[in-house]
C-alpha cells in the first residue's frame, strides 16, 4: 500500500513539474518577443512564424540572422537544413514559405512557374576542397585544379602520391603519401554538389562529362569513397577519414579548421579562398535586372569565371519566393528581407561574404515585389 | 454467437474504435501500394534487379538497397541469435531471486530505449571497435573469401550496421525466447532430472522442444530488423554499392528513404520509386511476421501434455 | 572421479556465463557512455536546459531544448490518449467477440503491422496529411505516432486481457451479469495493472519514435510553439540531426538530450517496477 502511494506520489509531482515548466516556457517565449522593442515597426505586434528550408550551405549564416532578427522584431523564422533539392521540394508543394537553394531554379522549373517565383542571389560563400593528410604540414596547402579533381571523383587517379598530383605540387613531392584517396562526397540532393561538379565540367576539359553534373549524381567512385550526409555530413568524415579528400562550403570549413587546397583557376593560377578573389569571380557576373527574371545562367557564369584573382569555385546561393503570399506572411517577408539588405549584411559569419551592391538592390526589388 | 440484444449493442459499441484501428493500418498499406504502382508501370522489373541512383535523369535502380536491408539483417539476426540465446538460458537456468530480477529488469529496460541511442552509440563507439578489432583483422587474415575482400576504409559498411542493429534487438529476441522457453511444461524438466541428467543435458533437450519457437523468434528479429532506420542511417555508409563484401558501404531501404525522401518531389519519379522500396520491405516483413506468429502458435497447441 | 558428462556441464557453464556477460556489456557500455557524455552536458547548460533554444553552429552557449521538450510533450499527449482508447477498445472486441470476422481481420492487421518499417508510416502521414493541409504539424505528427504506436498498445493490451483466467469471466456470467458489466466491473479492474504498465511501455514508445517524425513534424526550434496546426520539433528528432553535425556544440546538445532522453526511460521503468511488484493474480 505504502509503495503505490509513494508511485502515485512520484507521479504527481512529475505531473505538476511538467505543466510548471509549460507555463514557465510559455511566458518565458512570450517575454523574449516583446520586451527588446527597439524596433518600432508594427511586426512588433506580428506573431507570426515563417517557415523555411533548403541548403545546408547557408545555414551558418542564416541561423545568425534569424537570432538577431527575432530578438528584435517579433518574427519568428524557423529553417530546415535538409538540403537544396529538399527545400526546393517543400516549396513547390507549399509547405514552406521560402527556401534556400545553392542553384538558382533550372530554367524549365523557372518557365513553369514564370511570373509567380522571384529568386534572388542573397549571399556569396565559396565551394572549398578540403583533404585530410596527416603527413603534409598546415601552413602549406595543396595545390589541385580540375583535372585531378575530376580524375580523383572517376576514380582514376587512386593514390595521393600520383605523378599527376606531383606535377601540380612540386614543392611537396616526396611528402605525398602512397596512400590511397578517400573522396567523399555528397548523398543528398545538394546544390554544393551542383556547383562542385559544374565546376569540374567546366575545367576538367571534357574528362567530367555532362551527365555527371547536377544536384544528385551517380558518382563513379561510388564504394570507395565515403556519402555524407549534408555539408555537415562531409565535413565530419573528412574530419573523422584520414587521407580524405571533399567538397564542403567555406565556412564549415573555417569553423571546423580543416586544410583548404587551392584551385586553379581559368588563366591558371593557383588560388585560395578569400573575400578577394570571390569578389573578383561575381565582378563579371550580368545580372537579370529584376527577382522575376531567369537567372539559370548564374552559375555557369560565376564558376570558372575569368579574372586572374578570381577564385574558381565561387558561389552565389539564393533565395526563392512566391509573390503573393496572404496579408500577414507578405508583411513578415518584407520586414526580414529589408531587414537582412540592411542590417543583416552588417553580420556576415566568417567564410560568407555580403554580395556587391548590385546583388543587394536586387533583394530590396524583391521585398518590395511581394505583395499579398 | 451473440446471445442478447444488450451484447449485440456492446458489439456495435465496440465497432466504431475497432473499425478505426484496422483502417489507420490498412489505410498505411494501401496508400503505399497505390503511389508504388505508378513507377512500377513505367519501370517495371528494372527496379529491382538494377543499381542506380539517377534521378536528374530519371534513372532508379534498387537493388542495392533491398539486398542491403536484406544482408543487414540477416547479419543482425545472427549477432542476436548468438547473444540473446546464451543470455536467455543463463537467465532461465542459472539465476534464482534477487540476481534474476535485476538481469531481466535490464533487459527489459534496454528492449524499450529508442533506437536513436542505440544509434549515437553505435556510430561514435562500436563502429571504430568493429573496424580496427574486427574487420581490419579479418580482411587481413581471411581476404580469400569473397565476404571479406574489401577493406574497411571508415568502418562504415553493412557488417557495422547488422552488428548494431543485431545488438538493439537482443532484448527483443531475448523475451520472446524466454518465454517460449519459460512455457515449457515444467514436466519435461522434471523427467529429465528424474533420470539423471546433468543440467547441460536438460538443456539441451529442453532447447530441441523449444526449436519451432526459438526458430519463429528468429523471423520476427529479422522482420524487426528489416524496419530499423536510424541505426541503419547512422552505420550503414549511405552509399549506392553493391558488392559481396560485407565491408564495404552500402544502403539499406530505410536509409535510402530516410536520406532521399525529402527532396524527391523535385523529380518525377523519385517519390514513388522510394515507395516501391517500401512496399517491398513492408511485403516481406509482413510476411514473416505472419509465418513467425503462426509457428509459435501452433508450436503452443502441440505443447499441452 | 571425473565424468566427462560433468566436464561438460561445467564447460557449458562457462561459456554461457562468458557470452551472456558479452552480450549484455554493449548494453550497459551504452547507457553508460550515454550518461557519462550527456550529463555533464545537462549540467553545463544548467536550468537553462529547459527553458532555451537549442545553439546555432556558431553560439558560445549551449542553449536548451525546451522547443524540442513541448513539442515531444504535445505529441505524446495527444497521440497516447488516442492510441490506448483505439487499442483498448480494439482489444475488448477481439477478446469478447472472437469469432467474428472482423475481430481475426483486426487480430491479424494489428499482430502483422507490428513490425512496420517506421519510416512508411512517416511517408505516408507526408502525403496525406502535410501536403493537403499545406504546412508541418504537431497534427500530423501525432498522427504517425498514433499508427507507429497501434499495434504495439493492441498486442500489450490484449494479452492482458487474454491472460485473465477464465474462471473470472464463468463466476461473472453465472450470476447473470451481462456482458458489458463483466467488462467493467470484473476484468478491466483484474487488469488494472496490465493497462497501467501498458500505458507507460506505449508511452515509452511514442516518447522515443524518430523515424516517423522525419518528414511530418517540421524540425522547429528556434521557439517553443504549443499550436497543434504549427510545425513542432520532438526530442529524438533533434539528436538524430545534432548529432551529425561536426559542430561541438550541437553535438554537446545532442548528447546531452540523449542523457536526459535515458533517464526519463529509466524513470518510466522504475514506475513500471513499482506497480507490477503489486500484481497478484
Amino acid at each position: 500500500m505504502a509503495k503505490k502511494l509513494i508511485a502515485l506520489t512520484v507521479v504527481v509531482i512529475i505531473a505538476v513539474i511538467i505543466v510548471l515548466s509549460y507555463y514557465i516556457l510559455y511566458y518565458h517565449s512570450k517575454s523574449s518577443t516583446q520586451d527588446l522593442g527597439s524596433s518600432k515597426s508594427i511586426t512588433k505586434t506580428l506573431e507570426i512564424t515563417l517557415q523555411g528550408a533548403g541548403a545546408t550551405f547557408v545555414y551558418p549564416q542564416i541561423a545568425e540572422w534569424i537570432k538577431l532578427f527575432s530578438s528584435s522584431h517579433g518574427i519568428q523564422v524557423n529553417y530546415q537544413s535538409v538540403g537544396s533539392g529538399a527545400g526546393l521540394s517543400m516549396f513547390f508543394q507549399n509547405i514552406t514559405d521560402f527556401a534556400c537553394s545553392d542553384p538558382p531554379l533550372s530554367k524549365d522549373t523557372w518557365e513553369k512557374h514564370r511570373g509567380n517565383v522571384l529568386q534572388v542571389p542573397w549571399l556569396a560563400g565559396a565551394v572549398v576542397v578540403v583533404y585530410n593528410i596527416p603527413e603534409l604540414p598546415k601552413n602549406i596547402n595543396l595545390k589541385l585544379d580540375g583535372v585531378a579533381l575530376a580524375k580523383i571523383y572517376k576514380g582514376e587517379i587512386v593514390y595521393w602520391s600520383d605523378p599527376y598530383i606531383k606535377s601540380l605540387n612540386p614543392d611537396l613531392m616526396d611528402r605525398l603519401p602512397d596512400k590511397e584517396i578517400i573522396p567523399v562526397y555528397r548523398t543528398d540532393s545538394s546544390g554544393t554538389t551542383e556547383l562542385f561538379t559544374t565546376f569540374l565540367y567546366k575545367s576538367s576539359n571534357g574528362i567530367w562529362p555532362k551527365e555527371l553534373v547536377g544536384k544528385t549524381v551517380n558518382w563513379p567512385i561510388t564504394g570507395r569513397g565515403i556519402g555524407g550526409k549534408g555539408n555537415e555530413g562531409v565535413t565530419q568524415a573528412t574530419i573523422q577519414t584520414s587521407y580524405s579528400i571533399g567538397y564542403v562550403e567555406w565556412s564549415y570549413a573555417i569553423a571546423n579548421n580543416l586544410s583548404i587546397a587551392m584551385i586553379k583557376n581559368a588563366e591558371g593560377l593557383f588560388v585560395q579562398p578569400s573575400e578577394r578573389s570571390i569578389m573578383s569571380a561575381l565582378e563579371n557576373v550580368r545580372l537579370p535586372p529584376s527577382p522575376l527574371d531567369d537567372f539559370s545562367n548564374i552559375i555557369y557564369e560565376v564558376i570558372y569565371a575569368s579574372g586572374s584573382e578570381s577564385y574558381p569555385i565561387a558561389a552565389v546561393t539564393h533565395i526563392v519566393l512566391w509573390r503573393r503570399y496572404d496579408g500577414l506572411k507578405a508583411l513578415a517577408l518584407k520586414e526580414f528581407l529589408t531587414w537582412i539588405a540592411n542590417e543583416g549584411y552588417e553580420h556576415i559569419v566568417p567564410g560568407y561574404i555580403a554580395p556587391p551592391q548590385s546583388f543587394r538592390k536586387l533583394l530590396i526589388e524583391a521585398a518590395n515585389t511581394i505583395t499579398s | 454467437m451473440l446471445i442478447s440484444k444488450r451484447d449485440k449493442i456492446l458489439f456495435y459499441l465496440l465497432l466504431p474504435p475497432a473499425t478505426t484501428l484496422l483502417c489507420f493500418l490498412v489505410l498505411t498499406i494501401l496508400v503505399i501500394s497505390s503511389i508504388s504502382l505508378d513507377s512500377i508501370q513505367i519501370f517495371g522489373i528494372k527496379l529491382f534487379i538494377s543499381n542506380i541512383w539517377n534521378p536528374e535523369h530519371e534513372e532508379y535502380g534498387l537493388i542495392a538497397p533491398i539486398i542491403g536491408s536484406i544482408s543487414t539483417s540477416i547479419i543482425a539476426i545472427l549477432t542476436a541469435f548468438s547473444l540473446a540465446m546464451p543470455l536467455s538460458i543463463f537467465i532461465a537456468e542459472y539465476l534464482y531471486g534477487f540476481t534474476k530480477k535485476v538481469f531481466s529488469s535490464i533487459i527489459e529496460v534496454m528492449g524499450g530505449l529508442p533506437t536513436i541511442l542505440y544509434a549515437m552509440w553505435a556510430s561514435t563507439y562500436l563502429v571504430p571497435v568493429l573496424k580496427n578489432y574486427v574487420m581490419e583483422i579479418l580482411y587481413s587474415q581471411f581476404s580469400f573469401i569473397p565476404l571479406f575482400s574489401c577493406k574497411p576504409i571508415t568502418g562504415f559498411s553493412v557488417f557495422a550496421a547488422g552488428v548494431s542493429i543485431g545488438i538493439s534487438i537482443v532484448p527483443y529476441v531475448v523475451a520472446m525466447i524466454s518465454e517460449a522457453y519459460q512455457s515449457i511444461p515444467f514436466a519435461y524438466k522434471e523427467a529429465c532430472y528424474g533420470i539423471g541428467a546433468t543440467r547441460y543435458e536438460t538443456i539441451k533437450m529442453l532447447v530441441s522442444i523449444a526449436k519451432p519457437a526459438i526458430l519463429a523468434s528468429l523471423i520476427l528479429g529479422f522482420a524487426r530488423s528489416l524496419g530499423e532506420t536510424t541505426i541503419a542511417v547512422a552505420t550503414v555508409g549511405n552509399s549506392m554499392y553493391l558488392s559481396s563484401c560485407i565491408f564495404a558501404p552500402s544502403y539499406t531501404v530505410s536509409a535510402l528513404i530516410a536520406s532521399q525522401f525529402a527532396n524527391a518531389y523535385l523529380y518525377r519519379y523519385a517519390g514513388s520509386v522510394l515507395y516501391v522500396g517500401a512496399l517491398v520491405i513492408l511485403a516481406i516483413s509482413i510476411l514473416l511476421s505472419f509465418l513467425g506468429l503462426t509457428i509459435i502458435i501452433k508450436w503452443r497447441t502441440r505443447l499441452v501434455v | 572421479m571425473y565424468s566427462w558428462r560433468k566436464v561438460k556441464d561445467r564447460m557449458f557453464f562457462v561459456l554461457i556465463l562468458t557470452i551472456s556477460i558479452l552480450a549484455i556489456t554493449p548494453i550497459i557500455h551504452m547507457m553508460v557512455a550515454v550518461l557519462a557524455n550527456g550529463f555533464p552536458m545537462i549540467l553545463k547548460a544548467g536550468w537553462g536546459f529547459f527553458v532555451k533554444t537549442p545553439p546555432t553552429p556558431l553560439s558560445q552557449d549551449i542553449g536548451g531544448i525546451a522547443p524540442s521538450l513541448i513539442g515531444t510533450a504535445i505529441l505524446t499527449l495527444v497521440s497516447l490518449p488516442i492510441t490506448i482508447v483505439l487499442a483498448l477498445f480494439s482489444a475488448i472486441l477481439v477478446n469478447e467477440f472472437p469469432r467474428n470476422p472482423l475481430s481475426i481481420a483486426i487480430d491479424v492487421v494489428a499482430k502483422s503491422l507490428a513490425s512496420i518499417p517506421t519510416i512508411a508510416v512517416s511517408m505516408v502521414i507526408y502525403i496525406l496529411v502535410v501536403v493537403p493541409m499545406g504546412r508541418f504539424s504537431a497534427l500530423a505528427g501525432a498522427i504517425a505516432l498514433t499508427i507507429v504506436a497501434l499495434p504495439y498498445a493492441y498486442t500489450y493490451i490484449s494479452t492482458v486481457l487474454g491472460s485473465i483466467p477464465l474462471t473470472y469471466r464463468e463466476a461473472a456470467y453465472s450470476i447473470a451479469m451481462s456482458r458489458w458489466k463483466t467488462i467493467v466491473k470484473v476484468l478491466l479492474p483484474i487488469a488494472k495493472r496490465g493497462f497501467a504498465i501498458g500505458i507507460l511501455m506505449t508511452m515509452a514508445r511514442i516518447l522515443g519514435e524518430t523515424a516517423a517524425l522525419l518528414f511530418v513534424v517540421g524540425r522547429y526550434r528556434t521557439a517553443t510553439s504549443i499550436s497543434i496546426i504549427e510545425p513542432v520539433d520532438a526530442i529524438p528528432l533533434l539528436i538524430f540531426d545534432y548529432i551529425l553535425t561536426p559542430y561541438p556544440i550541437m553535438q554537446q546538445i545532442a548528447w546531452a538530450s540523449a542523457a536526459f532522453l535515458l533517464l526519463i526511460y529509466i524513470t518510466i521503468f522504475i514506475a513500471i517496477k513499482i506497480i507490477v511488484k503489486e500484481v497478484r493474480l
